[in-house]
């Protein structure tokens, strides 16, 4: 460790030693805070992604840059992921800390999630104390408000060669006292392209495939008396979509309404070195429509969700935290009367650092109350070891559960109210491994995990289908992370950023980027209620066993390109893995190129999508694109 | 001097761990479980053989219909015989299946087509396509097929020498299903839930000559006894319309009698024995509890309905075909193992014994002897 610090210290007199001018600097503050100790494998989505994918939906990131399987049930349509072999229920959506599933589905549909309305993006790959799924979440979030006298504003205008055009437009205005940012996104798309349908043995090109969006985001700050932050996050979104046919029917004239006004109020206090605390509510509004004009059906549900919570962090000395959260959670179906379902609980996390200056520990316990379940209490115990400098490994071991959604409990015809919560336990273990020497940056991370999940519930029907707890599915394997950088020329002067307040990140080098990503995934069945049951040791239906992607790229300038493959394995259709989708590669490209002229700055991005022209399917009967492209500008006015 | 041979040994440090993370890697892509998926190897049956033709209807979406064949001369089932002879997925839902002139017929519906094959080989002759949600056929003669469709108010007319539909008959109500030709007249029933008649329909002009008055609405299932009295099924839980059996005697256009369900049961699947002085049938309970469902049997002549089943369906599951083998004396039914695997047909003999299971496609939902 002494001998990394002597290079690091040698490192930067070798800087101040070459700079023979003296600056002034201005005052600076500082707002980044302490970084939370992770005890799990946590992804944050680089900047320079989110701001290239400025004109796509999150699922077209995620399925690029991240070890989260999507499924995707077709251009434009209902996109969800899998994390670790979990169901799509498993995994949770948090915007600003709330969990947003939709309370009928417990799904959150990604093609609907327009990256532009988010500053950060990361993933976590595992349940903890801050995500109650069982297997891991995306974590969506905004710049935190900062109180100082500030303008600007952008627009983002973005065209796909299916047709498809967006356009953003954000301002942000704050001074000492007040916070506001605004972001509009509309799209409208065609979502046109060719492909060859096996089934008909013909050439065929999208039909009623056409959807639009809008999407109305608002932060709204207030600082009282230089003490006490109020704030107000409210989000409108609308997305009317039509379905296309599969490869296998004839036609389809099915077609989705979605709406969704989100709403969140927390008050932070002015806290103490020792003490914070922060009061939640949030009102969900989620609004569901379905018509098939063919069969005369028409379907609507309207739900609505108010979670709230109460949390303390108390800070007894430099290494010993206590975090305690009061919380609760109503769900209303809003056109059906008296299927609600309401839960009340605590939890509480102590948090123990530097322990023979290299140990952290934290415990976890939850309880939980509802109306209509019987909650088990669950816990966790987290460590985590520094080895060395840049060496960490960690590991875990919890207990969780997912309580059933409304569409499961209630669902007409079908629902199940005698279902129980999914019950895991998990264990999980890995380790973080970062080396800086001279111009070579490598980050390694990787995880080994196993779940274990009783009383999974699993939909089985064709004609009525219903759900039923009556599996033991589970999950282990591997997760890789594997980023590699050198500067290859530095630069003095530096060059203009895409935004002002991550300029800097911006530096003036010539480098080489590369990242590998490797998920194995063994998800199977263990146990099963139904007799001879041919699903026993069998890979659940839509996890695949491998993904692999891999990007190579550089930055030079102003200039940042890069190339992205990736490998999605066999998918089996089937719980008895008795039929199942071949795998498929995509080929893709992506660049951008940052420039700045007199006050307006901002970005040119391209990306070129699956440029191998491959067909491939991520679900069955629905082809996706082949050779695509998009183009977007960024426009910056400070 | 000491500060090159540092660097050296940094470098030399940073190759190691290079070359460790490459081993590690390399370790991780070849020590896991295999990819490559191992499926049941695919044969196409001698179709010279007795046996049992299998519709395994697939599981809703996802485009995986199949046949399945039970040879009775050496007790083996092939699977996905479709498939393996025309390399291209069945369809999406199939509901039905008939032979005629050595040519199955199958309806696929919710890919809005009837599929015509070669019965020897398995081959597509042809797809006849629009054909609006095909449910079940009944043949008229060897050139003429009714055929029921699900969400049009029609019955359409094929003409198995063209394979083409050259008629439809126009009806009150979507959802047409069964039918039955007695006598010169084709009866059929009505799964709406406004409609609590069955049609008698001319087949030689294919017009409709009467509609014929239930006891409860939503006809799904038409059988005839020993006596010439029609069977009627009707209901539909899921709407709320209760399920009853209607006697009908068809000259007379009379109800003879009629059994009331419970509110709670769900009887789909309508077969008689060889005799046609008894029935069976199924009921379901998709919740897959023990209550209400399995097979049902009753004779024609009993005043009330069957309270136990006689084969009960095990926890979990229930039963989705039925078919009695008249000439081995033995009940066949399948589990559709929930419709995301594979479905089990299990063989019973008479008194409701088990003799064994074979495992065939994906919802098996029609058996077929031949």
């Amino acid at each position: 460790m002494k001998r990394e610090l002597t290079i690091l210290c040698l490192f930067f007199v070798q800087q101040l030693v070459a700079q023979d001018t003296t600056h002034v600097l201005k005052n600076a503050v500082i707002y980044e805070q302490k970084k939370e100790i992770k005890f799990a494998e946590t992804q944050p989505i680089p900047q320079e992604i989110i701001h290239n994918f400025q004109h796509a939906s999150l699922q077209q990131l995620l399925e690029m840059h991240t070890n989260v399987f999507v499924k995707n049930y077709g251009i434009s349509t209902l996109s969800t992921i899998s994390i670790r072999g979990s169901s799509a229920a498993q995994t949770q959506v948090n915007w600003h800390g709330v969990n947003i599933n939709n309370a009928t589905t417990g799904l959150t549909d990604f093609s609907t999630l327009a990256v532009s309305l988010f500053d950060n993006i990361d993933i976590q790959y595992s349940s903890s104390f801050k995500n109650s799924s069982l297997s891991g979440s995306v974590n969506l979030d905004d710049n935190k408000p900062v109180f100082r006298r500030y303008f600007k504003t952008k627009f983002a205008l973005g065209y796909e060669s299916l047709q498809n055009a967006s356009a953003l437009a954000s301002v942000l205005y704050s001074d000492q006292v007040v916070y506001n940012k605004t972001k509009i996104m509309v799209s409208n798309a065609q979502n046109l392209y060719s492909f060859y349908n096996e089934d008909k043995e013909e050439m065929q090109t999208t039909m009623h495939a056409k959807s639009k969006q809008i999407g109305v985001m608002n932060d709204f700050a207030i600082n009282i008396r230089s003490k006490h932050i109020l704030s107000l996050s409210s989000w409108l979104q609308h997305t009317q979509r039509e379905i296309p046919a599969t490869t296998f029917e004839q036609f389809s004239a099915k077609e989705e309404a979605i709406s969704s006004f989100k709403n969140i109020i927390e008050f932070k206090p002015k806290g103490t070195d020792y003490f914070s605390t922060t009061s939640s509510l949030a009102t969900l509004f989620d609004f569901y429509n379905y018509a098939d004009s063919t069969i005369h059906l028409k379907s609507n549900v309207h739900t609505f969700t108010l979670p709230y919570s109460q949390t303390v962090n108390f800070k007894f000395n430099r290494n010993n935290y206590l975090y305690f959260k009061l919380m609760g959670r109503s769900s209303f179906l809003l056109n059906q009367s008296k299927n609600d379902l309401h839960t009340i609980g605590f939890n509480a996390a102590f948090t123990r650092e530097n322990i023979l200056q290299r140990i952290a520990i934290k415990l976890f316990v939850q309880k939980e109350f509802s109306n209509i379940f019987s909650l088990p209490l669950v816990y966790s115990i987290s460590t985590k070891v520094k080895i060395k400098y840049g060496l960490e490994v960690y590991a875990n071991f919890s207990t969780n559960y997912r309580m059933p959604t409304l569409n499961e409990l209630y669902y007409n015809p079908g629902g199940n109210i005698d279902l129980k919560p999914e019950k895991s336990k998990n264990i999980e273990s890995g380790f973080h491994y970062f080396k800086q020497y001279h111009q070579h940056t490598l980050n390694v991370s990787s995880a080994f995990y196993k779940r274990k999940v009783d009383q999974w519930i699993a939909w089985y029907g064709n004609a009525i289908l219903t759900p039923h707890n009556i599996q033991q599915v589970e999950s282990k394997g591997l997760e890789m992370n594997l980023n590699y950088d050198v500067v290859l020329k530095k630069y003095q002067k530096p060059v203009g950023g895409f935004d002002i307040l991550i300029a800097s990140k911006y530096p003036s080098y010539t480098l080489f980027k590369s990242s590998i990503l490797y998920a194995y995934t063994l998800s199977t069945t263990k146990q099963s209620a139904i007799a001879n049951d041919y699903s026993i040791d069998k890979q659940i239906p839509y996890v695949p066993r491998y993904q692999f992607k891999m990007s190579v790229g550089f930055q030079h300038k102003n200039l940042e390109m890069h190339f992205v493959q990736t490998y999605t394995g066999y998918r089996f259709v089937t719980t008895d893995e008795s039929q199942y989708l071949k795998p498929y590669a995509t080929s893709n490209l992506w660049a951008s190129y940052h420039y700045r002229f007199q006050a307006l700055k901002g970005a040119i991005n391209i990306r070129f999508n699956n440029i191998l022209n491959n067909s491939y399917q991520s679900i069955v009967g629905r082809v996706m694109p082949g050779r695509n492209g998009t183009i977007g500008f960024t426009f910056e006015i400070p | 001097m000491e500060s090159l041979v540092k660097i050296k040994r940094h470098i030399l440090s940073y190759h190691k761990l290079v070359f460790g993370i490459c081993c590690f890697f390399i370790l991780c892509l070849s020590s896991c479980v295999k990819d490559i998926p191992n499926p049941d190897i695919k044969t196409i049956p001698n179709a010279s053989h007795k046996g049992l033709v299998i519709l395994n209807e697939g599981s809703y979406a996802n485009n995986n219909a199949e046949i399945s064949f039970l040879d009775f001369e050496n007790n083996t089932i092939s699977n996905s015989i479709f498939n393996t002879a025309n390399n291209k997925s069945l369809g999406d839902v199939a509901q039905d299946i008939i032979l005629v002139n050595g040519k199955y017929y199958i309806t696929i519906n919710n890919s809005n087509k009837i599929m015509v094959i070669n019965s020897t080989t398995f081959k597509e002759i042809k797809t006849i396509k629009n054909s609006s949600n095909p449910r079940y056929f009944l043949k008229i003669n060897d050139s003429v097929l009714y055929v029921s469709s699900l969400y049009s108010n029609s019955i359409f007319v094929l003409n198995t020498n063209q394979n083409e539909i050259i008629h439809t008959i126009h009806l009150d109500f979507s959802n047409t299903e069964k039918m039955i030709l007695f006598n010169g007249k084709v009866y059929a029933t009505n799964w709406n839930t406004s409609c609590n008649f069955i049609y008698q329909i001319n087949p030689l002009t294919h017009l409709i000559e009467d509609k014929i008055t239930l006891a409860g609405f939503a006809a799904h299932e038409i059988e005839m006894d020993k006596n010439g009295m029609l069977w009627v099924m009707s209901g539909n839980k899921y709407q709320n319309t209760n399920s009853y059996f209607t006697v009908i005697n068809p000259a007379t256009k009379q109800i003879m009698k009629s059994f009331s369900f419970a509110k709670e049961q769900d009887p789909f699947r309508l077969v008689f024995n060889k005799t046609r002085d008894s029935l069976y049938f199924l009921q379901v309970n998709y919740q897959g509890q023990n209550t209400n469902n399995g097979l049902y049997k009753m004779s024609i002549e009993d005043t009330f309905l069957p309270n136990q089943a006689f084969i009960p369906a095990q926890t979990n599951s229930y039963f989705w075909a039925l078919g009695l083998d008249t000439i081995h004396n033995q009940i066949y039914l399948s589990d559709p193992k929930g419709f995301n695997q594979s479905s089990a047909v299990l063989k019973y003999d008479l008194q409701g014994n088990f003799i064994q299971s074979y495992k065939a496609g994906i919802g098996a939902n029609t058996f077929l002897f031949q």
